[in-house]
């Protein structure tokens, strides 16, 4: 704390210019797990049928973690909604149907069939299509089948730019499409909820949260998480910096081999289209120790953010979370 | 001048530190084209909370001088 000390008055006692000075000071993660609890509280006392949409990363993980917080000892009042491309890692789907099973939540999973069927792929088709087909699509149909209102989103508003001035309650008109120029003010903490028939919300709750917390609140509350992130010799090919996982036999090239490397996952994606790293950190302080050191943002590595100037926006805009 | 040996980093201490950090709400008000969302990114920019692939991704960009960054890109992503 900043104290001046009076040279000219020996009796003046030591001013201090921290106007928190006495107060009990609260860390930043408890506010923003504050912050989220109360999000997640006013969608569902507003909303008739809201879901949260689980992705099976990280910020899903703590965002379950805080719906569990939020209605405690309740159950969680909401479903849970998996958006399958068939190309996440087996890894993931193992865990997905374990965590909904210990934290007693219903899991919806929602593929889109018809173009699964039809052998969509990256290589295939471009990613802009199959993320369309795959993703998008899958989405929206998932949302109108079961007429969810109002659909929980892990994003983060310093993962893109696309998405640093997103709301916490972004509306969708009834085709599900964003304007990012027709939104709501949200002043302090209140959220205008109001909607026509047809039209949904998506919802933020962990839009203040950076990189850097999500990994601090899984290390503090001792957050299950998918092993993928974690460094141990993992097969890969290796394409100039950047490491391919082998899980799809489509995505080798003609003659490559792939090689063991000490790598991970910094961000959970489809299997085609997301990069590890070379990595040693095996652990949750080691991997958080890595992450003071990064100088590339955990999206860096993800094909999709890069088929196009402006991508992740022209994808938001389509219904893509 | 004194010099300080630089300590290896440890994990504990980090986290220690980082207990005591809260949170700074950070708001600006102004017309159109004033500059609130260039201070903010310059804010960004200043305290090392991008990445360098960030700061790639809209050098050359907007409406700044040549060799310039135009600061405001960095949350106005959006197209339109």
């Amino acid at each position: 704390m900043p104290v001046i000390e009076s040279e000219t008055s020996p009796t003046a006692s030591p001013v201090s210019l921290d106007p928190m000075r006495g107060l009990s000071r609260v860390s930043h993660l408890r506010l923003l797990e504050a912050e989220s609890l109360h999000i997640l509280r006013e969608v569902v006392s507003e909303f008739e049928r809201p879901v949260m949409l689980y992705s099976i990363g990280k910020d899903s993980s703590v965002m379950l973690r805080l719906a569990q917080k939020a209605f405690y000892p309740g159950p969680i009042p909401f479903p849970l909604l998996h958006v399958d491309t068939g190309f996440k890692f087996h890894e993931m789907i193992a865990f997905r149907d374990e965590m909904a099973r210990s934290v007693g939540a219903e899991l919806l999973v929602w593929r889109n069939e018809t173009a699964i069927a039809a052998g969509t792929n990256p290589i295939a088709l471009d990613t802009k299509r199959c993320c369309g087909l795959l993703k998008t699509q899958a989405l929206l149909d998932a949302l109108k089948h079961y007429n969810f209102d109002a659909a929980f989103g892990g994003a983060r508003r310093d993962e893109e730019k696309s998405r640093a001035k997103e709301r916490i309650y972004s509306f969708r008109d009834s085709a599900g499409q964003w304007d990012p120029k027709n939104q709501r003010p949200e002043l302090w903490n209140l959220y205008n909820a109001r909607i026509h028939p047809g039209e949904s919300i998506r919802v933020f709750p962990l839009s203040n949260w950076t990189e850097m917390d999500v990994w601090q609140y899984i290390h503090e509350e001792k957050i299950p998480i998918v092993d993928l992130y974690f460094a141990k010799e993992r097969p890969m090919y290796v394409r100039g910096d950047g490491l391919l996982p082998i899980e799809q036999a489509f995505v080798a090239r003609l003659g490559e081999k792939p090689q063991m490397v000490k790598s991970r996952l910094r961000s959970l994606g489809c299997s085609p289209c997301t990069g590890a790293i070379c990595s040693d950190a095996d652990t949750l302080p080691k991997i958080i120790a890595e992450l003071v050191s990064f100088r590339s943002s955990e999206r860096a590595n993800r094909v999709i953010d890069h088929d196009q100037e402006g991508s992740m926006e022209l994808k938001k805009r389509e219904g893509y979370f | 001048m004194a010099t300080t040996a630089i300590s290896p980093f440890s994990i504990e201490e980090f986290l220690a530190q980082e207990r005591t950090k809260d949170l700074l709400r950070f708001s600006t008000a102004g017309s159109v084209d004033d500059g609130k969302s260039t201070l903010i990114g310059r804010l960004l920019y200043d305290t090392q909370s991008v990445y360098e692939d960030q700061v790639r991704s809209i050098e050359g960009k907007g409406t700044t001088a040549p060799g310039q960054i135009d600061f405001a890109l960095l949350t106005d992503g959006l197209r339109a």
